[in-house]
């Protein structure tokens, strides 16, 4: 189960992750590239030097399309690469 | 703590907000039928300039907006920072690190400069978390970064370059 913030008008999951040093924002972003890559989906990334927001929007490009089983898999498979 | 500088009259405040046409550096590049032609006098006897500003030199063309024939991709990413050294070593290397095409250098106020560039998802992506690395390094470094995968085409016409020299 991911833990993002479903938005609507457009439909997408949000969520914002927190870090101590850019050092660790820099990590999760290389992480997140590779899984991205891995996944060929890219999600809309905003970062500074401690946070970084992700915007997940439904794979498919249909306008009103609803978020998917695969959607959310990939919500929570980015969830997973924050380490405990 | 009271200041020592004596207030200024009303007509010697230069009121940087102004709405008044003639006082703003308008887009003299846009080709949007919207965009007014009108250029303040104190900048209407400078010519264009490239990086910097005050060069006589054209514009790059690396910084215009030009048909997507030299672009491949649509995904977007931008890079904030706080002056102008951060912005170039971003700029460089963004353009470095994957196969992007620099499309923008923006001056928006505040001693803050935006760095646009488009490409392939993945090229984008790549090409900011390293464009962050190096302006972070610099400076005063990194305000902020964001990275569109699939901008909409209406946001088009905003992503020209404007021309401005600087903005105040």
């Amino acid at each position: 189960m991911h833990k993002w913030n479903e938005r609507s008008r457009p439909l997408r999951l949000e969520r914002r992750f927190e870090f101590s040093t850019y050092e660790l924002t820099r990590d999760f972003l290389d992480r997140l590239g590779e899984l991205s890559e891995k996944r060929k989906r890219f999600p809309d990334i905003s970062f500074g030097k401690t946070y970084v927001n992700l915007t997940l929007q439904p794979e498919s490009e249909e306008k009103d399309a609803p978020l998917s089983e695969d959607d959310m898999r990939f919500a929570s498979e980015i969830d997973d690469l924050i380490e405990p | 703590m009271t200041s020592s500088i004596p207030p200024r009259s009303p007509k010697e405040k230069t009121n940087t907000k102004s709405t008044d046409p003639s006082k703003q550096i308008i887009d003299v590049a846009s080709e949007s039928s919207v965009s007014k032609k009108v250029v303040s006098p104190s900048k209407a006897s400078k010519s264009k300039s490239g990086v910097g500003g005050g060069s006589k030199k054209s514009v790059p063309s690396s910084y215009n907006y030009s048909s997507s024939e030299s672009i491949s991709g649509i995904a977007l990413g931008m890079i904030e920072t706080r002056g102008m050294v951060p912005a170039i070593e971003a700029a460089d290397a963004m353009t470095k690190a994957a196969e992007v095409s620099l499309v923008a250098r923006e001056f928006v106020g505040g001693g803050y400069v935006s760095v646009l560039v488009r490409g392939e998802t993945g090229a984008v992506n790549a090409s900011v978390r390293a464009g962050a690395d190096a302006c972070e390094r610099v400076g005063d470094g990194l305000v902020a970064a964001h990275i569109i995968a699939r901008p909409d085409s209406e946001v088009e016409p905003v992503l020209k370059v404007s021309g401005a020299k600087r903005r105040l």
